[in-house]
């Protein structure tokens, strides 16, 4: 009976790394599938259980990036890690930069050695109104009050991003099926409102 | 072979679909292999040219712009914070234009406090988690006494060698530019340990 040769694995083992390397380069350039976690994108994002798609080919380095839009950066004090918020300024936009309490670094998995020390950028400057400098976004997530934001780290430089969230599925811990895919929009819902959208109605008063 | 033609024999040995489907097979086959060069192109090893000359003397010391080094570019193990030594050459992208790269010198390291210079507004700051300071060897770059300590997820790739001109080849001096011991608070120079003995009159 012929054994495998040594053609045939070597054939072979070239065609699983050039699939792996295409993979890779669809994963990294143009979209990925990623987890989120955490309380900081609620009620837009799940604790636990959302799978987001990432658009990288459109937003990779912050490239057409608008305000409102949910981005993926790569977190500015933690290597290997990344922070899902949304865009609330661009280069050039004013800010308010509010004066959250500081979470303590420790809960953010920050090395013990390094606890207490922040990024300083906003030392001084909460409360205040920033411009946005040239390269650099504001970032906010949904939840503020827990959310460790552009109001710890500062303006975020635009290379940072990784992508856009596009879609999310939530496929809970307790769910059996996931969910069906939803839209993750910029929240500016609508720019052409005027001051009859906001007076109030005979429902709103209920 | 498409053809032999000798005076025995004229003929085509394959037809031409055949021929086009050997040529459309070879050039599939040849693409499928670009994604793996894009890998190592990006994750691995590759080559950079050097512009401008905020790194001078130690890179493009010609000050006339036309010699630019040619350097490897190891982007293996480039965001492993923990990797880099004091004096490395980096790559990294801009932090006022995401589109560009820049390669500086690394100063400091986190939480070290490091003495700024013009036009830094404070004069002295401490490095954040998983930053850098880095400076240009040459005194007028733009470097992180304009835009601050810079965060990891910047760091493209570590310049190690210079492969072009040829008498500079080899490996990128870990000293130049400021020295770390005059720029960070508390890491100082050796003090000699004062004699114990009288000395000679």
């Amino acid at each position: 009976m012929a054994t495998r040769g040594f053609r045939y694995y070597t054939t072979n083992a070239s065609k699983f790394v050039r699939a792996v390397a295409a993979v890779h380069l669809l994963h990294t350039y143009v979209l990925e599938f990623a987890i989120t976690g955490g309380l900081s994108m609620l009620p837009t994002l799940h604790t636990v259980g959302d799978h987001v798609f990432l658009d990288k080919y459109n937003h990779r380095l912050g490239r057409e990036i608008k305000v409102g839009d949910v981005i993926v950066i790569s977190k500015p004090t933690e290597e290997h890690t990344r922070i899902c918020k949304r865009v609330a300024g661009l280069p050039g936009d004013i800010v308010y930069c509010d004066a959250m309490p500081k979470a303590p670094m420790r809960s953010a998995g920050m090395p013990d050695d390094l606890v207490g020390l922040s990024t300083g950028m906003t030392n001084g400057r909460t409360g205040k109104y920033i411009k946005v400098p040239e390269g650099h976004i504001w970032i906010l997530g949904d939840n503020s009050m827990a959310s460790l934001d552009s109001r710890e780290y500062g303006p975020v430089p635009k290379a940072l991003v990784v992508g856009k969230v596009l879609w999310a599925v939530y496929w809970g811990p307790f769910n059996w099926l996931p969910g069906w895919p939803r839209r993750i929009g910029s929240n500016i819902e609508a720019t052409d409102l005027s001051v009859t959208d906001f007076l109030p109605t005979t429902q709103s008063r209920k | 072979m498409y053809s032999i033609s000798s005076r025995f024999a004229s003929r085509r040995l394959r037809s031409t679909r055949a021929t086009f489907r050997y040529t459309a097979k070879t050039v599939l086959i040849g693409l499928s292999w670009v994604p793996v060069i894009a890998y190592i192109a990006n994750h691995v090893v590759w080559i950079g040219v050097i512009d401008g000359s905020s790194m001078t003397p130690t890179l493009n010391p010609e000050t006339n712009g036309l010699a630019k080094d040619v350097t490897l570019l190891w982007k293996l193990n480039a965001k492993n914070y923990s990797s880099y030594k004091r004096g490395e050459v980096i790559v990294l992208r801009n932090p006022r234009d995401p589109e560009g790269t820049v390669v500086k010198r690394i100063i400091a390291f986190e939480g070290e406090e490091v003495r700024t210079r013009f036009p830094y507004p404070e004069s002295t700051v401490i490095v954040p988690p998983r930053h850098f300071w880095v400076e240009g060897d040459n005194i007028h770059s733009i470097d992180s006494n304009t835009y601050g300590p810079i965060p990891i997820g910047l760091v493209t790739a570590r310049v190690q060698t210079i492969v072009f001109p040829l008498d500079r080849w080899g490996s990128v001096p870990t000293a130049g530019g400021r020295d770390p011991r005059s720029a960070v608070v508390g890491l100082g120079y050796p003090r000699y340990p004062k004699s114990t003995q009288q000395s000679e009159p």
